[in-house]
């Protein structure tokens, strides 16, 4: 079973690429700092995603399935992930800068270096998935208290810790906290580079009897509090700091009005998260222009949705064949996490995703094998990655598990407000009467087939529900003309309105949502 | 989802093969979902659930 507050705070980070070290890091405010998955002096976005995702892989217990139909765990330990992020930073060559850093802390490609990163990430995760446990009001009025404590014996112990050791305080307050953790500024651990202090739970009764709080008096979660704080951290920001974060961050970072924010582009997660606190934001889409026949296609204006308690999420059937690359395996479980947080579906049987054959043609995308059998995708050169693989999860969706027989897109009564929707669009109008498409009838007959319909709509609501930016900005490519697609393959946003509904009330009534 | 010079390559390589250019062009249109036959080949179905076509991967 996952922690899920630890999953949650791992992909609350965006993943930043900085040749700065940790000195420089630590001066990055904190609201960004702990919102960043960073590794000092690494540049490089796609080792880093590859870094997190094995953590992350660890975190949920993540299982893949191989083409023996076998099972087995992704990243189940730190020795793993050692070996794999080693063998890694070898072929990417980012060996030492000096010859005397081989094998030290200093060296991206060690054992030493590469489990100092899985032991400061997992535990920040799981310290502060602790924390956000420890808010929950009723659990804070249990145990309102916690005291530092050595956990783990260090080599050279932190004199600057040794005051606070076995001393008990609020978990509410947030000042004596943060004064602990200097380096990483935050109330929660790991308390400090080097550190193997922990904390212990304190019950009511110690607390009142230590004084700290009075008998009946109830504590409120102080999350809000210090997510304020970590926004205030992002504001005002001085002219020096805002040079120094441009210069070393570049377009990662965007800065308006004094304030900065993380701008991010890869498939990590820029939903959720809580207010203010260095909260990404997407990067720029390709400016949509209008088409001849519709309105024009803008951002979506989705509010972010929380994470839902997922009872039967669309990820536990799938399962990531090893024919996958790794950019392959990330845009998937990109796609799978952003249709996690939209909905639920029931129980669908597994399905393996896989590499698409050689032998097919070479500009195809991906495919959907009926019966559940597969879903393949091209993993070379590949124009849409995360919302063919929604598309194609899609069609397994209208066969397995929406109500009816076969794809249930084409005759389903459940689907009937749906088709209804989707049939009275601007898009769907133009596909079928506009003379522009006249000339590629048989394109035109695929894109206006109910499972072909569904699927695009689907990945569109799954997208515009995310509010994910990688896949939004595909759609805006489709809609501006540059992507090879026909513009009204997608919609316009408003169009779009009546079908988001109707997928909506639809998913509400088989209890997905 | 298909795009056009997606299913434009995949009709001529079925015209190379043989099909007439209508059912190539129809059997074009129908990839982006296939079903599998036990020896490998994509069976080809029509709106009526029909098979039009069994055929070695496009």
């Amino acid at each position: 079973m996952p922690f899920q507050e630890a999953v949650d705070t791992l992909d609350l980070r965006s993943i930043i690429g900085s040749t700065m070290n940790s000195a420089e890091w630590s001066a990055v405010p904190v609201g960004l700092h702990n919102r960043a998955y960073f590794s000092s002096k690494v540049a490089s976005v796609r080792v880093l995603q590859r870094s997190r995702d094995d953590i992350r892989d660890f975190l949920t217990s993540a299982r893949g399935v191989n083409e023996k139909g076998e099972t087995f765990l992704k990243s189940g330990s730190r020795q793993a992930f050692v070996k794999r992020m080693q063998d890694l930073a070898i072929a990417e060559g980012m060996g030492p800068l000096v010859p005397e850093d081989a094998g030290t802390v200093r060296d991206f490609t060690s054992q030493t270096r590469q489990e100092l990163i899985w032991d400061t990430q997992v535990r920040q995760a799981y310290d502060q998935g602790d924390w956000m446990q420890g808010q929950d009001e009723a659990v804070l009025n249990e145990f309102p208290g916690q005291e530092l404590i050595r956990d783990i014996p260090v080599k050279e112990p932190r004199h600057d810790h040794a005051q606070y050791e076995g001393v008990v305080k609020l978990k509410t307050d947030i000042a004596y906290w943060k004064r602990i953790n200097q380096d990483f500024g935050v109330a929660w651990g790991p308390w400090g580079w080097g550190c193997g202090h922990g904390v212990r739970d304190v019950d009511r009764a110690e607390c009142e009897r230590l004084g700290l709080i009075a008998p009946g008096t109830q504590l409120k979660p102080v999350v809000e509090d210090f997510n304020a704080q970590l926004q205030a951290s992002t504001e005002n920001l001085d002219p020096d700091m805002q040079a120094l974060l441009k210069t070393a961050l570049g377009n990662q970072v965007r800065i308006r009005d004094g304030v900065a924010r993380w701008v991010t582009n890869q498939g990590n997660s820029t939903a959720d998260l809580p207010p203010g606190a260095g909260q990404p934001e997407p990067a720029a889409a390709p400016a949509p222009t209008p088409s001849p026949v519709d309105a024009p296609a803008g951002p979506s204006t989705a509010s972010p949705a929380s994470i839902p308690v997922r009872v039967n999420p669309v990820s536990d059937g799938a399962k990531l064949g090893t024919t996958l690359t790794d950019i392959g395996k990330q845009a998937v479980q990109h796609a799978l996490r952003q249709i996690d947080r939209v909905h639920d579906d029931g129980k669908l049987p597994p399905i393996l995703i896989r590499r698409l054959p050689a032998k097919a043609s070479h500009t195809k995308q991906g495919q959907y094998i009926h019966g559940g059998a597969a879903i393949e995708l091209r993993q070379q050169n590949a124009r849409r990655p995360e919302l063919t693989a929604v598309h194609e999860i899609g069609h397994w969706i209208d066969e397995l598990a929406l109500p009816g027989s076969g794809f249930s897109s084409g005759d389903s009564p459940a689907l009937a407000e749906w088709r209804k929707a989707v049939l009275g669009t601007q898009a769907v109008r133009n596909l079928s009467d506009n003379p522009h498409y006249a000339a590629k009838p048989k394109h035109r007959k695929y894109l206006l087939r109910p499972r072909e319909l569904w699927a695009r709509s689907y990945a569109q609501y799954v997208a515009t529900k995310s509010n994910d930016p990688a896949m939004l900005a595909q759609i805006a490519a489709i809609r501006d003309g540059t992507s090879g697609s026909w513009v009204d393959s997608h919609w316009s946003d408003s169009d779009f309105g009546p079908v988001r509904e109707a997928i909506d009330k639809l998913f509400a009534t088989l209890k997905w949502l | 989802m298909m795009d056009p010079d997606e299913m434009d390559l995949a009709s001529e390589e079925l015209v190379r093969r043989g099909y007439s250019r209508d059912l190539a062009d129809d059997i074009a249109s129908r990839l982006d979902t296939i079903e599998l036959s036990p020896d490998g080949k994509w069976v080809i179905r029509d709106d009526d659930n029909k098979i039009i076509a069994t055929i070695d991967p496009v």
